[in-house]
């Protein structure tokens, strides 16, 4: 956005063609950065989005989560198979299985964040409206991200079978979207993860490139 | 509040100036409070540890000896100490230095925490040790054996010999269980196992007592002319884990009694060696008015030791020159001389071990009954059978002279048993009679005071075996020294008549050796062992796959799979399909009939690091034993009407007493 101050002052006539010139290279400067957005936000897909360890006196190395936007793993180096041992220490509370929460987006997710990261690369030839609508989902992405695994997490600590084993021992309960939590002997610690961020930082980039056009275009239109 | 200015008129508050000043106190006591309190923390610790000391009778002595074998809490043994467990039929498993027993295997006996003679694999891994037909529930473990690759321990597998019956037994290093178990067709008691080859290419067992070959009938007055020895070659195939009968052979042996064997590596290569007692073919008769075996055996000065060209032998057993015996190749004795794959040389009386130096150039026997260990030089056992420097003894058996192959004796004390290595150029010998064990130098080219006694530590009581780190390999490791002693008399509290034997740690890696801990083994005794470099073994820390199988070591096509549970029935067999996991078992409802013939598969479907689930069941003789991972399979025919709760047998979870359900048996 700096930049975008140190540019040649559109009003002096006398240097209009060479104005022409920078405003063009900033334009294809914007397409740079719409097509960086698309990469992270494509490349966000081969990282995980949010992490989950649980510690607890039995598991020494903790069970480990990590969420991707389209599947789930434990962590992939041991042998032991961290979301089925999550999985099954939950049937115990009645809460959902892992595999069973978010099942319809994570079936979307590749194919709608390909596309999102089209429409965004492709707002560049768009005027308008169009230009902006073409924009949004990718700056709203991560917000709905975080919204929509909130209320998974809702729902999994809130919806407890009550025929479960040890239904009678704990409460429904929110778990811990970030930071430290507790349930029974269970420590948690959740955190976004690299995904996430390569997500943001294309929602930011782009986001940048909107308020640069809204500026630039305000001067283009004079 | 207007604040005084400081010192030569610079503004420095007062309360500026106190923090100052505590900041540097601070830091004063950091530079010069943490060495002067470390020191005092220690000092305080010191006056602890010497205080316990006293209040125990602790000598400094001890306590150097109990900080080189104690392994803190939640820190891990850096070796494997695998021992045969003698007569109890299965293998010892400890953790050293902290002498920590980690596990007994399964091997001869059913065992039923492994479900070790329960499921119908393991059923049929001991069906493969019948003898004539009929099941044998002990086995008499002598001498566990290591897999090699180039002359090193590489912690694959392990085998067992079986003295009662003649038997070898496989055990898998990933999952810690015995795989296979075969009777030796030939001869019925074996000493002389299991000893393989450097690159595990064959596991030797030799016979003990001899009797006529294939097992048969022959007075014993004929026993010079019908009894025999074998040495047979058990061809092991690495891929399969299995030791493979149809390549295997034996070559026939007088009828002295083999003892103990190694095999040679580098320059003796190839060969093995093997003792022998009893060259005066005793045969006891204590009521027939003869001497008992113990002298009868005992009255020529000198035994022979078997030399033999396994290398050959192979060649010669694809030949139509090895005749089939009870389904197992022999080379007869007369075509094993005419093919330079048998010779022998005097040895001093009543030998016990025999074990080639890690260079492969020296065999050092220990006399038993002499107080020497005779060393033998490879290179002159081969220069005279190249001169054919030796004589044809009364079974046509060449005999190289005493000289021609002696390189030195060492006289060490009485009753030496066996020997093992380390890597600093000493020998370290088990003085049985003396309760003892003596260092010594191995000699040769360019070393000093070569073929001398160094040191002798006593131990309790009665030392058998000894074992190094690695001692009996190309390269031993040094630092530890077990003595397997035969007597503990008074090393431990009471436990009745039979007293646990003791297992001794030593620390050799000093200029003097030290005893550092007593061990109690408290089940059969441990007459060899073998120690390994944990970080040499890769075991399993759960089953590869959900169904696996560890008879085939791989995932099996009858294991139940979650949402397939049921039973199923044909007739009157009936299948059952179970999965486990914590804390249920699936169905939890079996109803059968009387009469019906009951298979149940189960599989423990969890994979998580020490989640195992046992299954028992108050009929049928049901334990099995599921790790993570595991299936397994029992058979059971419902005899008699009634209710029978089955159930897990590990303390899995907290809710492991639900863990359970009813088999219904209807009229």
């Amino acid at each position: 956005m700096a930049q975008a101050h140190d540019l040649p002052v559109a009003e002096v006539p006398e240097v209009a063609v060479k104005e022409r010139g920078a405003v063009g290279a900033a334009r294809l400067g914007t397409l740079a950065a719409l097509v960086v957005a698309a990469a992270l936000l494509v490349g966000s897909i081969f990282q995980s989005y949010w992490n989950i360890t649980l510690l607890a006196p039995q598991y020494p190395k903790g069970l480990h989560i990590r969420v991707f936007v389209n599947h789930m793993t434990g962590v992939p180096e041991t042998i032991e198979d961290d979301v089925k041992e999550v999985d099954g220490l939950n049937h115990y509370i009645g809460m959902i299985k892992l595999s069973d929460a978010a099942t319809f987006e994570q079936m979307i997710a590749v194919p709608a964040l390909v596309l999102i990261a089209l429409a965004a690369v492709a707002s560049w030839w768009l005027r308008g409206i169009w230009r902006l609508l073409a924009r949004v989902p990718i700056i709203i992405y991560p917000v709905v991200f975080v919204a929509d695994l909130f209320a998974w997490l809702w729902i999994a600590g809130n919806t407890l079978d009550k025929k479960a084993p040890l239904s009678s021992s704990i409460k429904p309960f929110t778990p811990q979207l970030l930071g430290v939590g507790r349930i029974g002997q269970f420590g948690t610690e959740a955190a976004f993860a690299l995904g996430f961020w390569m997500a943001a930082a294309a929602a930011l980039v782009t986001l940048a490139v909107v308020i640069w056009d809204w500026k630039g275009g305000s001067r283009a239109a004079r | 509040m207007k604040e005084e200015t400081g010192f030569g008129g610079s503004r420095v508050g007062r309360r500026a100036m106190f923090k100052g000043a505590a900041a540097a106190g601070v830091v004063s006591a950091a530079a010069v409070g943490v060495p002067a309190l470390r020191p005092a923390a220690t000092v305080q610790a010191q006056s602890v540890a010497e205080q316990i000391a006293q209040e125990r009778g602790l000598t400094p002595e001890d306590v150097t000896a109990a900080l080189k074998t104690y392994v803190p809490s939640g820190k891990l043994d850096e070796y494997y100490f695998f021992a045969s467990g003698g007569h109890s039929g299965q293998m010892l498993v400890y953790g050293l230095p902290s002498m920590r027993l980690l596990k007994v295997i399964g091997v001869f006996t059913p065992e039923p925490w492994q479900g070790y003679g329960f499921s119908e694999g393991t059923k049929r891994v001991l069906e493969g040790g019948r003898v004539d037909d009929e099941d044998v529930t002990y086995g008499d473990t002598h001498h566990p054996g290591l897999s090699e690759t180039n002359g090193e321990y590489d912690g694959q597998f392990l085998f067992i010999g079986d003295k009662a019956h003649a038997r070898i037994a496989v055990i898998d290093l990933r999952d810690f269980e015995t795989k296979q178990i075969i009777k030796n067709p030939h001869v019925i008691s074996n000493h002389g196992a299991t000893f393989v080859t450097p690159n595990t290419e064959y596991v030797i067992e030799g016979s003990q007592y001899a009797s006529p070959i294939g097992w048969g009938y022959a007075p014993i007055d004929e026993y010079k002319e019908k009894y025999r020895g074998t040495v047979t070659c058990w061809k092991f195939d690495r891929d399969k884990g299995r030791i493979d009968p149809a390549q295997s052979f034996a070559i026939e042996v007088p009828p002295y009694w083999n003892d103990l064997a190694d095999t040679g590596k580098g320059p003796s290569m190839g060969w093995v060696f093997l003792n022998t007692f009893n060259t005066e073919l005793a045969t006891g008769g204590i009521l027939e008015g003869n001497p008992p075996v113990e002298a009868g055996a005992s009255v020529n000065d000198m035994d022979k030791m078997t030399i033999i060209n396994w290398q050959k032998a192979a060649e010669v057993a694809a030949t139509d020159k090895a005749k089939e015996v009870n389904g197992l190749k022999l080379i007869p004795m007369a075509d094993a001389v005419a093919e330079g794959i048998l010779f022998q040389i005097p040895e001093p009386k009543s030998p016990h071990g025999v074990d080639v130096t890690p260079d492969g150039k020296y065999i050092v026997v220990a006399g038993k009954l002499d107080p020497h260990v005779t060393i033998y030089n490879f290179q002159k056992l081969q220069d005279a059978i190249a001169a054919k420097n030796y004589e044809l003894d009364e079974f046509g058996v060449p005999v190289i002279p005493f000289d021609a192959g002696m390189e030195a004796q060492v006289e060490l004390g009485l009753g030496p048993l066996h020997t093992q290595f380390d890597n600093r150029g000493f020998a370290y010998t088990s003085l049985f009679l003396d309760s003892a064990i003596a260092r010594w130098k191995i000699g040769g080219e360019g070393v000093a005071d070569g073929w001398t006694m160094v040191e002798k530590l006593p131990v309790q009581y009665n030392v058998g075996h000894i074992s190094t780190i690695e001692g009996d390999t190309v390269t031993p490791q040094g630092k530890f020294l077990l003595a397997i002693n035969k007597w503990s008399l008074d090393r431990f509290v009471g436990v009745g008549p039979l007293k646990p034997q003791n297992l001794q740690l030593i620390d050799i890696s000093g200029d003097t050796m030290q005893l550092l801990y007593d061990g109690a083994i408290g089940i059969g005794e441990p007459h060899y062992g073998q120690t390994i470099r944990a970080e040499k073994l890769e075991p399993w820390v759960v089953y590869p796959e959900v169904g696996w199988d560890p008879e085939t070591q791989s995932k099996s096509d009858l294991a139940p799979q979650p949402g397939k549970e049921g039973v199923v029935r044909d007739g009157d067999k009936v299948t059952v399909n179970s999965t486990i996991v914590r804390s249920h078992i699936t169905p939890d409802r079996v109803e059968v009939k009387v009469g019906d013939e009951v298979t149940w598969h189960l599989t423990n479907i969890e994979m998580a690091d020490d989640a195992t689930h046992g299954f028992a069941m108050p009929v049928g003789d049901v334990q099995l034993s599921l790790e993570p991972g595991e299936f397994s399979t029992f058979t059971f025919k419902a005899e008699r009407a009634g209710v029978y709760p089955y159930y897990c047998t590990e303390f899995c979870s907290a809710l492991h007493l639900e863990m359970v359900g009813y088999l219904l048996v209807s009229e």
